[in-house]
Parts: C-alpha cells; structure tokens; sequence
C-alpha cells in the first residue's frame, strides 16, 4: 500500500506530440483513484509513466515520497491489468498468476499457497488447470485480476480492464473489482473512458483533455460541480445541455435571456454572476437533462421554454426526450409516461436553482 | 445449359483437367524423378565417367555399397558435413539469426544515441539480407578472393598465406553462415513480431529483467520458430554445394572440408567413378529423407499442440 504522486509530468512522443501536459496529482494511500477522459487524452500514459512503461520527458514521479522515475517496472513494486488481459499463452492459470513469485524466487508451498488463496478470492479454483485460450473473457480477466494481486503490490494499476467484456459482464465486475479494492485496501489507479464506471467506482476522479487534467473531485463534485464546460459535458447521461444566452437585466429581475425565452434567476445568483462577470454579457447556460421538466399546462409563465419534439428514445424506466429550442438540440430525461410524436409543439420548465453559467471564451464555470 | 457446353465442363472436370496436368508431371518426371531412379540404377553398376567401363558396364549388385562402407574418406565426409551443418546451420545462422532478431527489437534510446542505433540496425539487417541475395557464384568467387593469400582476411588475421587452404573448413562454414543468416533472422523476427507488445511489458511489471524475460516469454513463445528453423537449415545447409566449391574446391580425397556434396563431385569428375559417387548420393538421400519425415512429423505434432 502507498501514495502516488506525480509532479509537473509531461510527456512528449517525438517529434512533438505532447501526450501529457503537466499533470500534478496525489493519490493517497489506499485510494481508488481513476483517471477519465475521452481517448487519446493522455490517461493512458500517465498510468504507463507510473508503471515505469514510458519515461516521463519532464517531471518526476514518486511512490511512497521515493523517487522512482528512474527505476524499471519491475523495481518500482506495481501491478498492472492491462485492457487485453495480456496473460501468457504459453502458461496454464496457475503458472500465470504464480509467475511474478516464482521471479521473486519464492518457496514453491508459499507460491502454492498464495495462488491458490487468489484463485479462491476471485472464484477462478476450478480454471487453474487451463490455458488462458480456453477461458471466456471474463474468466481471462479475472486470471489478469488475481496475478496483479497475488504478490501485494504497493499500487495497483489498471488500464480499461473492463473495455473488451460485454455490457452485462462489465457491471457485474464493476462491482467485484470495487469490492476486492475495499477489501484489500490496495491503492489503484483505473484508467477508463467511461464516466458511469468511474462514478460508481471511484473514490476521486481526475477528468483529463488533451493532455491536461481538468479536474479532481469525488464523484459528486466533478457531477455537481464541473469547473469547466468539458468536464460538464463529458459526465453524466445524456450529456449536460447548453444553450447560448445573455446574462441581463429586465423588468428589476436578472435574467438569461435567450432567442424567444427568459429565464428568471435568483437575487443572490444573479448578484454573483455580475459581479464576476457582468451584466450583458454572453453566457452558457448549462443544465442536465434531468433538470428540464415537461409540462403540459404551465401554471406560471417564467422559466417556460418553447421547443419542438426532434427524436424520442425511451429506454425502459426513463425516457430521453430530444427537443429543439430554437436551432440547438437539448435532451431532456423524464421518467414519466409521455407519448410524443416528432414535430409536436410543448413547453419545457428549466429550473433555474440547478443551472450552471459558463463563460464562452475561457470555458471556465462562472456559478 | 446447352449440350456442348455441359459437355465442356463434364471435360475440364475430369479427362480434361488430368490432360492439363501431364506437361508438368512430364517435367517433373524427366528432371525429378526419372534421376532418382537412374542414380539408383547406375549405384548398382561399375559405370565411369571415362575409359572402356564407360561404353561397357554391368551390374554389379552391391559391390559400390559394400566398397562406401570401407571407405574412410566416407566416413570422414560423413564427420565433415555433420560438423559443418552443426557449426554452420545450428550454431552459426540460428544463433546469430536470432541474436540479430532480438538486437533489432530493442528499443531505441531517446536523442543522439537512438539515432545511431536505429542507423546500425537498418545497416546490418540490410548487410544480412544482401548477403542473401548475391548470387551463390559472385558470392562464393568473393570469399575466394578475399580468403586468398593477400586478401582481407589474410590480412586482418596477419596470415601471409592463402587461409581457404590453412583453415578450409572454418572458412567455408564462416562463409555459409555470413550468407545463410538472413533466413534465421527472418523467421525468428516475424515470430518475434508475433509476440504482442503488452506481453512483455506484463512481463515487465510482474518483475522480469531482460534474461528472465527472454527465458520465460520469449523463449517459449518462439519455440516453434526454432524448432522450424532448425529443420529447414539443417537440411538445407548439408544439400550447400556451389559456396564450398567456389572456395576449396573438391577439396581432395578424405580432405578436412570435404563435405559430401564435395566428395560425391571428387568421385564423379575427379576421379571418374560415377556409380560410386552415386551410391553416395543415394546414402545421403537417405539422411536428407530421413530429416524430412521427422521434420514433417514434428510439424504436424506442433499443429496439434499450437
């Protein structure tokens, strides 16, 4: 068990593709830290660069507060589960997960007892025999899962472990690896494009983009309180709604004034609001599908927006209604029975105590 | 479908499309088989390339086979052409071939330092593979002359002799080793190329350092390249004849690099008796049979375990 940091990373691939931009993280002992964003963000080779696969071309990189930027892979004590499972085809399950204790020349009744132990904890006994070709893929992963625990390494890293199981298979070891990681007590590091995984597993998250990390939080401070547009729109589903409008005053009341709406806001928002941005000034207007309510006879006029139904996709339990305001496409998600036809005219309530304001220019959230 | 058509198809399927094949089997007949059996033929002769018993043979049963048998400088080719294969094909192209491979995998430092590795590696994979591809004659007239008194070599070793004539069989399985390498380093760098990236780097991560890595993964997992590789070289090394006879030339009876394809020209064209140098022919036709079946045999066990 240990804490990770990284400090002032950057890693450039030559000629001059920057892959990570200084990114400055701690990860504290015991934590399940997950790194997310979009592919190509650079999530992956931070991970690498804490494995020791890649070197970090400026920077340095620390486990336990001991230097390990230059040390190999193999010194640093770290685990890794890699996204094709990457076990040995030419070892039977056994002999994989007893492979990194066998290196560390290991009494063979330890190396026995200790896989064996494994094998119970991730219920793969009966695989021990086999070759990894003849498993299925979950059974293939959970062998990835037992030889990066078998040995107790100090971190735990895993790239997409989750990525090349099917959608059911996925949630359930969802579960089971945020189970073992609290049983354990082992700190990970997960990297993962997928924000639902990272919101249900995570104890924090840093949201990377282009190389950068954007943000780091629990998962209720990134969901409740994204510091930038992206990582507003890039948590959550369906993704957070924004619409172009102009922060103003009317009528003795602030308001966000949009094409043909107005919504109403708050005294101490608007208050806010002008006093870091200003009064006039353009804005994004951020809300969650969840927050914009269908209704079908307005008791009060303020904060009613006009649409048009574009797509309905019901899934079940909820529905995602697509509707156009103007030119820009917003999802709104209900959980009530509506039947709604392409084309029909209805009005939407947007609730102005679970809007967010962005600044067009810096992206930055300005509430 | 109209009658002559059905009866055009009926034609190339069956009558007609054994036709097709006679032209080949004609040729394979005359140039392949048809020498097999007569070199069978002519071992049971005392046919000579010269002199009356050239005009007048006769059967002489296994006489040739019973002569081969006491025959030192037949069992001296036999020790010449095991210890050149072994040297040559085994230890020589597999080694370096797979020495070569695995030097090209590395990887390449960052800066001034991987610019040089990368410009050696492209200069001596493209020197094996020219190597390769010279023909066997301009190669072999090459090693003559700078193995020659005077030559590089000579030179280099401050020899002032010719060293083809010092050290004859050193210098022809140096020679078949420069030129047969490319083929090893080929196969073992497509095996390589089949061991995806991630498992090393697991490796890595589980706490291997480079032997380990090579001992337990790589090893392993191009065991059946190896075993390919063997075969194939071994049996093709022992048929070399043009490179050795360019440099040591028949090379006299019973001489240190003598390998049999040698001794079967000395006895044919030196010396005449062309019944006894096809009795040798046959003997290691026998071998090279023998090797094929085990390597046919050893092929189709690894299909079924791979």
């Amino acid at each position: 068990m240990a804490s990770v940091r990284l400090d002032h990373v950057t890693k450039i691939f030559p000629p001059k593709t920057i892959a990570v931009n200084d990114v400055s993280l701690e990860i504290k002992n015991g934590e399940f830290f997950i790194l997310l964003g979009p592919s190509g963000c650079g999530k992956t080779t931070t991970l690498r660069m804490i494995a020791g696969l890649e070197k970090p071309t400026k920077g340095r990189v620390y486990i336990d507060d001991e230097d390990v930027t230059d040390l190999p892979p193999r010194k640093r004590d770290v685990a890794m589960v890699f996204q094709t499972y990457a076990l040995y085809p030419h070892m039977k399950v056994y002999d994989n997960i007893a492979f990194p204790l066998k290196l560390r020349n290991m009494p063979k009744d330890e190396i026995d007892r200790k896989v064996k132990e494994v094998a119970k904890l991730l219920r793969i006994e009966e695989l021990l025999d086999r070759y990894p070709k003849q498993l299925s893929g979950g059974q293939q992963q959970r062998v990835a899962l037992a030889r990066a625990l078998v040995r107790h390494p100090r971190v735990w890293l895993m790239d997409e472990p989750l990525s090349n199981l099917d959608a059911l298979l996925r949630v359930r070891m969802r579960a089971e690896i945020k189970r073992l990681q609290k049983e354990l007590k082992i700190t990970t590091i997960y990297v993962t494009h997928d924000q639902v995984e990272a919101m249900s597993m995570a104890d924090r998250i840093a949201v990377m983009n282009k190389g950068r990390v954007l943000q780091v939080g629990s998962p209720r401070e990134v969901y409740h309180k994204p510091k930038t547009l992206f990582v507003a729109g890039f948590i959550g589903t369906p993704p957070m709604n924004f619409i172009k409008t102009v922060f103003t005053i009317d009528k003795n009341e602030y308001v966000l004034s949009g094409q043909n709406f107005k919504i109403k806001l708050p005294r101490q928002l608007g208050e806010l609001i002008e006093t870091k941005k200003g009064l006039d000034k353009e804005v994004i207007l951020g809300i969650r599908p969840e927050h914009i309510e269908v209704v079908e006879q307005p008791i009060e006029k303020n904060n009613i927006v006009e649409a048009e139904v574009y797509v309905v996709e019901p899934l079940g339990t909820e529905t995602i209604i697509n509707i156009k305001i103007n030119d820009t496409i917003v999802k709104v998600k209900t959980v009530k029975e509506i039947l709604l036809e392409p084309g029909a005219k209805i009005k939407v309530k947007i609730d102005p105590n679970k809007i967010y304001i962005f600044d067009p220019t810096t992206e930055e959230a300005i509430i | 479908m109209s009658l002559s058509e059905y009866l055009k198809d009926r034609f190339l399927e069956g009558t007609g499309a054994r036709l097709l094949l006679l032209p080949a089997l004609a040729l394979i007949a005359i140039f392949v088989v048809f020498p097999v059996v007569w070199n069978v033929y002519v071992s049971l002769t005392n046919y000579a390339l010269t002199g009356p018993r050239a005009r007048i043979y006769g059967f002489i049963g296994l006489e040739n086979y019973i002569r081969i048998f006491r025959d030192p400088s037949f069992y001296n080719t036999l020790r010449v052409s095991f210890l050149f294969t072994l040297f040559s094909a085994i230890i020589g192209q597999a080694f370096l071939g797979l020495g070569i491979a695995l030097a090209l995998r590395m990887r390449e430092p960052e800066g001034i330092l991987g610019k040089i590795t990368r410009a050696l590696k492209i200069t001596a994979s493209t020197l094996v593979f020219v190597a390769w591809i010279i023909p066997e004659v301009v190669a072999g007239y090459a090693w003559s002359a700078i193995t020659s008194k005077g030559g590089l070599v000579s030179m280099l070793l401050g020899v002032n002799e010719n060293i083809y004539v010092k050290y004859p069989f050193e210098t022809i399985v140096v020679a078949n080793v420069w030129r047969g390498t490319a083929f090893s380093m080929i196969l073992f760098m497509a095996a390589l190329e089949g061991i995806p990236q991630y498992i090393y780097e697991a490796a890595e991560i589980d706490g291997a350092g480079p032997w380990k890595r090579f001992r337990h993964i790589i090893l392993p997992l191009i065991s059946h390249a190896i075993l390919v590789d063997f075969i194939l070289i071994t049996i093709w090394t022992y048929g070399v004849f043009t490179m050795p006879f360019m440099i040591v030339g028949p090379s006299g009876q019973g001489g240190p690099a003598q390998i049999w394809t040698l001794y079967v020209y000395y006895n044919a064209i030196n010396v005449y008796e062309v019944a006894y140098a096809a009795t040798a022919a046959n003997i290691m036709f026998l071998i090279v049979l023998a090797m094929i079946i085990v390597y046919l045999r050893v092929m189709g066990f690894l299909r079924r375990w791979w």
